[in-house]
């Protein structure tokens, strides 16, 4: 047991944990079992707090692969496990894995507490559809193994649960298979928000994943022009894996460092030395862009910064992303990152996902961010859209009435009625 | 072959998976069997043929087995032994706390070699000892004791005809030095590189990290009305 200050991918807020770190099965258990108030964290990618706790439980020693059938793909592993790592064995045996997040520095645990979803939702859906059950820890220490057949609920209300409802031991998944580790892709630059919509929506029709850039800075008739990247499995190339090498920031920047000038600057940049094209790049180029620059969120120094995505649904989608994007770009809260994609239909508990518009941006903490985010909720809330628990920070409690909150709590209570897993997120939202 | 016994420690299983990550054929050795379990299913979904075998540390006449056992499975490169056990500085020190110690650190490293020189006497022999057993001190008396006489024996055993290393760590981050607060507590997955790539060197004793081996030339000839003085 170690004190330690953790924090989120956001670098604010921070909080003294009383960290267990286990190693084994036994010992996890163990420590459920001997803990009152307690969460299982793994690798801190989540922007906010919800893996914050003043208990928590470090999974990342729980990283073994516990089987591997070779021939259909089906792999079970222990949730420490982080994605980079896994793609390191099944890459060259010439598997993938179905949904990946930005980053592939991830445990397992959190890809399933998140329910994390890639560039490819609008065909494959999360990372749930590929998971086919789950050993998880209940608050009385005991193992219990879930799937559709077997404690459905709990099944269900765990992937996307944000370690709610008791703690991810294992995850048995299906894996995807590649002939080669590249990926083909096609850049379609944009003049505008209206151009975007449309290009993607040709792009979604050949392309597995798609993603687009916005410009956040971009105003007036510009407003919201941008770069959709989408991309197939390439069957040229050869089943490499990703290379270590990395840039470093190490260690925090001044805040000062990512400001609106330099914020501008970057934009135009980007869009400007954009071009449409077609290209052959590794799979590490597109999918995990910014896992080149080690700790790239100290960039934003120690005030922090958060992550605000939202989705809303289909049905005047493309009108409440305009409306977002104007009221960024008046407030002069453009943020560095912007992406758009698109989700096909979900609805499960916690789950993010549902079918329409999903944007992302980055804000630096500071005081017009903290002004504008409740204004943005008010927005996502008017189009009947929900925010993302994984990347919030200080959304409020009305915001949840977008999920199937109360089933999920019904759920929760029945497998952990005394709430022995909570995190600083769970007990901000009341959930 | 590579025989790891002690598969299932902090350091341990570090070693298993670098040597996994290279396809090396191994016979995985520890007293869990659950645990050892889930060590051999994860070389093998790495690709790697593993083997894996039970007994304890403290089971001398279980080990004559498993080894009579294991020349059976294959070409034996070397024996890497791993386990040790440090007690917790809370602990008595009873009999049977010294039973466990010297076994544990000293009589099953003596004994797993001399079965190593008697069925399989080809190879190298590298064994875990520590930085704390170059001298003597009052905390950790016995553990000092075990491991430095483990270190002596390793001396004798070089004019045999099998390569031996004696790998000394330092403080590695691992359940053994969980009381311990240090900054200095090196990452296993480092600690694992450095001891697999010294015993590649075939070098006699390797420190983990390195710069031990500069601390321990100091405090090694301290003079004694120093050293006895020092609270270490």
């Amino acid at each position: 047991m170690q004190e330690k200050t953790i924090c989120g991918f956001g670098i604010a807020p921070t909080i003294k944990s009383e960290v267990h770190r286990v190693e084994d099965l036994a010992a996890l258990q163990h420590t459920v079992k001997k803990s009152e108030k307690i969460l299982a964290t793994g690798n801190f990618r989540s922007y906010g707090d919800s893996a914050l706790n003043e208990k928590t439980i470090d999974m990342r020693k729980l990283d073994h692969i516990l089987a591997f059938d070779k021939e259909s793909g089906i792999i079970k592993c222990e949730a420490g496990i982080i994605l980079g790592d896994l793609l390191e064995v099944i890459v060259p045996q010439g598997w993938f894995v179905h949904v990946t997040p930005g980053t592939k520095y991830v445990t397992l645990g959190g890809c399933i507490a998140s329910n994390v979803h890639g560039k490819n939702h609008h065909h494959y859906g999360s990372f749930s559809e590929s998971v086919i059950s789950l050993d998880i820890v209940l608050a009385d220490g005991d193992l219990v193994k879930v799937s559709e057949k077997n404690y459905r609920d709990l099944f269900e209300a765990t992937q996307g649960g944000m370690g709610l409802t008791g703690v991810i031991y294992a995850v048995e998944f299906k894996l995807k298979p590649i002939k080669s580790a590249f990926i083909d892709i096609e850049h379609v630059k944009c003049s505008n928000l209206d151009m975007v919509f449309d290009e993607l929506e040709k792009a979604e029709q050949a392309y597995d994943y798609t993603v687009t850039w916005i410009d956040s800075h971009a105003k007036g008739k510009k407003m919201g022009r941008g770069i959709i990247m989408a991309g197939n499995h390439s069957i040229k190339g050869e089943l490499k894996v990703h290379s270590k090498l990395k840039i470093p920031v190490p260690f925090m920047m001044p805040s000062i460092l990512l400001n609106k000038l330099t914020l501008k600057l970057f934009n135009l940049f980007y869009y400007t030395f954009n071009r449409s094209k077609h290209a052959h790049v590794h799979y590490d180029t597109f999918f995990y862009p910014l896992d080149m620059i080690d700790n790239w969120n100290r960039m934003y120094g120690k005030r922090g910064f958060t992550q605000y995505q939202f989705v809303v649904p289909l049905d005047k989608g493309r009108e409440a992303v305009r409306k977002i994007l104007k009221l960024t770009t008046k407030k002069k809260c453009g943020s560095f990152l912007a992406v758009l994609k698109t989700f096909k239909k979900e609805d499960n508990y916690l789950s993010f996902p549902m079918e329409g518009y999903t944007l992302a941006m980055d804000f630096p903490l500071h005081n017009r961010t903290k002004s504008l985010l409740p204004k943005l909720d008010k927005i996502v809330k008017e189009y009947g859209g929900r925010l993302y628990l994984t990347k919030d920070l200080m959304m409020g409690k009305e915001m949840m009435e977008g999920y199937m909150t109360k089933e999920w709590q019904r759920i929760r209570n029945k497998y952990d009625p005394k709430h022995k897993f909570v995190s600083q997120q769970s007990k901000r939202l009341g959930l | 072959m590579i025989i790891i016994v002690g598969a299932t420690s902090g350091i341990g299983k570090e070693i298993v998976r670098e040597y996994a990550a290279q396809g090396k054929d191994m016979v995985l050795c520890g007293r869990d069997k659950k645990k050892l379990q889930v060590i051999v299913e994860d070389s093998k979904a790495r690709g790697a043929k593993v083997h894996g075998i039970v007994f304890d540390a403290m089971d001398l006449a279980a080990q004559e087995e498993a080894i009579k056992h294991i020349i059976k499975l294959g070409k034996i490169e070397g024996m890497i032994l791993v386990q040790g056990y440090m007690p917790r500085a809370d602990t008595i020190d009873t009999a049977q706390e010294i039973r466990r110690i010297i076994d544990t650190n000293l009589s099953s490293v003596m004994n797993l070699c001399n079965l190593y020189l008697k069925h399989i006497g080809d190879g190298f022999a590298a064994v875990v000892t520590s930085i704390a057993g170059e001298r003597g001190k009052e905390r950790n008396l016995l553990y000092n004791a075990a491991k430095g006489g483990a270190s002596i024996y390793l001396e004798g055993l070089r004019q045999k005809d099998i390569d031996v290393i004696d790998i000394r760590p330092g403080w590695i981050d691992t359940k053994m030095t969980e009381g311990i607060e240090s900054k200095l507590k090196y990452p296993t997955d480092k600690a694992a590189k450095a001891i697999i790539k010294g015993i590649k060197k075939r070098k006699r004793v390797v420190y983990v990290p390195w710069y031990w081996r500069y601390i321990m030339l100091v405090l090694r000839n301290m003079p004694n009305f120093i050293w006895d003085k020092l609270k270490l």
